[in-house]
């Protein structure tokens, strides 16, 4: 396959890794730098950590309600901030000069690593919150919808795979083929909807991630 | 910031439509297939397990639409010929009368 850049003993290591890497680098760094000196009245990096923060806790409470975003904020954020950089990692000045690089959603691999995440992360708080009732969901209506039930939690991580890696593939391959025909400023348009598109996956990917982990732990008329 | 997060929900789930149904589609035929190559039944589990996986299509579908099946009467609702028809016709009826006077042929 190509795109392998090294061998750490047997394992194969490819470009799509080493930018995820970078990615993850940029943002433990930008976080690490924004909390070590907490001051009360924030400025600089920090300022910039607890704006985006305090914006993705007030998106998700939207949704889940302030009890549950708080709790769930750090993984759906970090799913926000890592698919947007890795989205906008294309867009990069150059990025197309070197060779083999490409954003890493643009690669199956990584998106559907991303929703495998989503689907145990699911599973995981559906159990803590409800026990052994939880199974209980795959059954509503009634029994007969037992196979439908398991048929669509499998398709749930195949259906966000596809499209953030649909999309994103879509978009560097359109533009891999304009930097062919034409280099000189026809690209920018093509890139500048990308920056769009890039952002409204990232969105819809976390937001469908919320609304199955919203659907999982879901209060059943408790009150 | 409410309303904001609803619209930002509704773009979601509308993106989310066109996928899951194709998703769900190709689980299905998939997995059919599979179970076929392993137990030589060719082409029964396919043709199920695809029927299988339209149906959970369209659950997927409904349910984004029209919010979660909770009970054995929502299906009930959902399912209800007569019932749907007669919205459906109503729904016709309007479509005409809103638009009579640009008809070109009345």
């Amino acid at each position: 396959m190509q795109g392998v850049l090294f061998h750490i003993g047997p394992v194969p290591v490819y470009n799509i890794t080493v930018t995820s890497w970078v990615i993850m680098a940029i943002l433990a760094l930008l976080f690490y730098f924004g909390t070590r000196n907490m001051k009360r009245i924030p400025s600089g990096i920090q300022n910039v950590a607890e704006a985006i923060v305090e914006g993705l806790l007030n998106f998700f409470s939207g949704v889940l309600g302030e009890k549950r975003a708080r709790l769930y904020t750090p993984l759906l954020a970090t799913f926000f901030l890592f698919i947007l950089l890795c989205n906008y990692s294309g867009l990069v000045p150059g990025a197309g000069m070197v060779h083999g690089f490409q954003p890493p959603t643009s690669d199956w691999n990584v998106t559907g690593a991303l929703a495998i995440v989503v689907f145990f992360a699911t599973h995981y708080y559906g159990i803590k919150v409800h026990g052994i009732g939880y199974f209980k969901h795959f059954v509503t209506p009634f029994a007969a919808f037992l196979p439908l039930n398991l048929l669509e939690e499998v398709a749930r991580p195949l259906s966000l795979t596809l499209r953030l890696f649909g999309n994103i593939f879509a978009e560097e391959t359109i533009l891999f083929f304009l930097l062919g025909m034409a280099p000189f400023l026809v690209p920018v348009a093509m890139m500048g909807l990308s920056v769009l598109l890039g952002a409204i996956q990232a969105l819809v990917f976390t937001i469908l991630a919320t609304s199955y982990i919203g659907a999982a732990t879901e209060e059943h008329e408790s009150h | 910031m409410a309303k904001d997060s609803w619209n930002t929900k509704a773009l979601g789930k509308a993106l989310a439509m066109a996928t899951n149904m194709a998703a769900a589609l190709a689980v299905g035929y998939f997995l059919g297939a599979f179970l076929d190559k392993r137990f030589g039944t060719a082409p029964w589990l396919t043709l199920t397990f695809f029927l299988l996986g339209t149906a959970t299509g369209l659950k997927m579908m409904y349910e984004t639409a029209f919010g979660k099946l909770e009970k054995p009467e929502d299906v009930r609702k959902a399912v209800n010929l007569k019932d749907n028809l007669a919205k459906m016709k109503e729904l016709r009826e309007q479509l005409k009368k809103n638009q009579g006077p640009t008809d070109p042929e009345s």
